[in-house]
């Protein structure tokens, strides 16, 4: 990092944690703190629900995920959409009328007290382990990219994230995520100018895309339906539907951000605003990748792009032979390219047979690692090739994507514990301002828990993953209930809460026996839910006592 | 705030009712999926 490239970082720090703290100034009631006295406009909220959702992990690892793996992944953002016009029909005009600080406070209204306190310690359960994974993943990354000792990042983005969420409240994060992702989106785009801008001489824009094309770079769409692949059209049009209904119609992280709007209209426009933004994002993000990938066709990478990794494979026994390997595939490689990039269309069969020896070399280095190196490649692109200054605005991005994402998932936590478990069930009767107070505790409770297991973090990669793969077991139930709540009006208090569990049950069932793939344990666990509700309440005694919002 | 106005249900800015903007948004989807398709069959490998 060059001297320019600190100082924009540290700038960019700091000016959007005034601009956020400045727009907050007044938040001195529950309401102020917690919804932002349901003041925001459209736009403020739209941004935000696109911060938040878009972590500093997928600004790092998403382009990595281009380069290996192609440009599939999107296919996962083809249900945001159709979830979005469901959400903005049904969900948003219900949580608006029934004047709620949390979506489970909806949950007690409709059914019961159980189900609402079920419900909301699954959400705390699993957004409390995810809270500290936004802040412990990119912490890994950036620890190994600057040299810094890892602790240091996550403490420094951890003590950030407190002070702003306790002083500004969800106002303070909303407004931030403005300008924040403003800039994410001209980094973006000025990375994609610069990776095309740096290819050779005579490397066209048309032959870059031909070239990862011809490497199956460029593999948007597959039609083809496979319960076992994860990335396919299908699995991205259902149990994408599923999986962002849950995320935005029952994560209180997203549900919040939408109830703090000045009207229905507004909350409404914030959710159809991401569902036409968030595809061609993705999209984006991942060709930056395929570009960044065919620059490296020509300037060659180094075997492995995570630094300790590769010293480490360095000092096996095995390096010097896969080295060989990796340097002979590169140079044919390379040379195939440029005969492609002339017209000679008889050298696809010689790339593409390099192309194969180039990827087995480096996974036999890959088999002596720890950890992948796919969360490197964007960084290292960016650290080894683009110009002073351009390069402390990345790195800023992705330190302030991940205190976003991180201060969304602690306020959200903290507004559940306040209002869901300590005004519901432990001190039901305090003043406004005492519940403030509480508010601000809780969030220095979450936010000091999400530091202290993202310094941790470092010592378990695989439970970094493990945890990843853990929120995708709690959508499907979430998601279930509140089927139950809005479209199912005979469908009691027990029948419910029975129905989470038989959900819950299902999913840990399916990720544990079978080989069915994460994106599908919405639509499994949501149809257990409702299944056992239905059932449930044909042979209880009779529907819920008392009812809103429908 | 005035609470009616948090649960007042008005019109979209534009098409003039909300089913409209759900079909864009949907068109826009479908779209972009026959766009990303006919891209990927544009830049497919060839079969070997």
């Amino acid at each position: 990092m060059r001297p320019l490239d600190w100082a924009v970082l540290i700038s960019w720090l700091v000016l959007l944690v005034s601009f956020g703290l400045w727009r907050s100034r007044g938040s001195n009631t529950v309401s102020q703190f917690l919804l932002a006295g349901k003041t925001m406009p459209w736009y403020a909220m739209g941004l935000s629900i696109m911060a938040t959702q878009a972590g500093a992990i997928t600004f790092i690892s998403t382009p990595g995920q281009g380069y290996v793996d192609g440009m599939r992944f999107v296919q996962v953002y083809f249900g945001l959409p159709i979830a979005m016009v469901i959400l903005s029909a049904t969900v948003v005009p219900i949580f608006h009328r029934a004047r709620v600080y949390t979506a489970y406070e909806y949950l007690e209204q409709r059914f019961d007290a159980k189900t609402r306190a079920l419900v909301s310690v699954l959400f705390l359960i699993e957004r409390g382990l995810s809270a500290g994974v936004a802040l412990a993943a990119p912490g890994i990354v950036l620890s190994a990219i600057l040299h810094l000792p890892f602790g240091w990042t996550s403490i420094l983005m951890g003590c950030l994230v407190i002070l702003f969420t306790t002083l500004g409240g969800i106002k303070a994060i909303t407004w931030a995520d403005v300008p924040q992702m403003t800039v994410i989106l001209s980094a973006l785009i000025l990375a994609l100018g610069i990776a095309i801008h740096l290819l050779p001489p005579g490397v066209s824009f048309l032959d870059a895309a031909k070239l990862a094309g011809a490497a199956g770079k460029l593999n948007a769409v597959v039609p083809q339906f496979d319960w076992k692949d994860r990335y396919n059209l299908w699995s991205g049009v259902i149990g994408g539907t599923f999986l962002a209904l849950a995320y935005f119609g029952t994560d209180q992280s997203q549900v919040q951000r939408y109830l703090t709007g000045k009207s229905i209209g507004q909350s409404r426009l914030s959710l159809l605003f991401n569902a036409m933004a968030k595809v061609p994002m993705q999209f984006l993000i991942l060709f930056i990748g395929a570009m960044v990938f065919v620059f490296f066709l020509f300037d060659k990478p180094p075997l492995l792009f995570h630094p300790a990794e590769l010293a480490r494979v360095q000092q096996s026994a095995q390096y010097p032979s896969i080295e060989s390997r990796y340097n002979d595939a590169f140079e044919r490689r390379r040379a195939a390219a440029i005969e492609m990039k002339d017209g000679n269309d008889s050298a696809v069969q010689r790339f593409r047979s390099a192309q194969k020896d180039f990827d087995a070399a480096r996974a036999d280095a890959l088999r002596l690692t720890k950890e992948g190196d796919t969360n490197y490649i964007f960084l290292t692109f960016v650290m080894r090739y683009l110009p002073a200054g351009i390069v402390g605005l990345v790195l800023a991005v992705i330190f302030t994507a991940a205190m976003s994402s991180s201060a969304g998932e602690i306020n959200s936590l903290a507004t559940v514990t306040v209002i869901d478990i300590y005004r519901r069930h432990l001190r039901p009767d305090e003043s406004d301002h005492h519940y403030l107070a509480a508010s601000r505790v809780a969030t220095v409770f979450w936010g000091a828990f999400a530091t202290i297991f993202a310094t941790f973090g470092a010592n378990f990669g695989a439970l970094i993953e493990a945890v990843n793969q853990v929120g995708s077991l709690f959508y499907g139930g979430l998601l279930g209930v509140f089927v139950l709540a809005f479209f199912a009006k005979k469908v009691g208090g027990t029948a419910a809460f029975y129905g989470v569990i038989a959900g819950e049950l299902a999913i840990f069932a399916t990720a544990r026996f079978t080989s069915i793939k994460f994106l599908w344990y919405n639509v499994i666990g949501a149809l257990v839910v409702v299944t056992v509700g239905l059932i449930l309440s044909r042979f209880g005694r009779g529907p819920r006592a008392h009812a809103t919002g429908l | 705030m005035p609470e009616d106005e948090y649960i007042k249900d008005e019109p979209p800015p534009f098409l003039g009712r909300w089913p409209r903007v759900y079909a864009l948004v949907l068109c826009e989807l479908a779209l972009l999926i026959l766009a990303f398709y006919l891209f990927t069959i544009h830049f497919a490998p060839a079969p070997q």
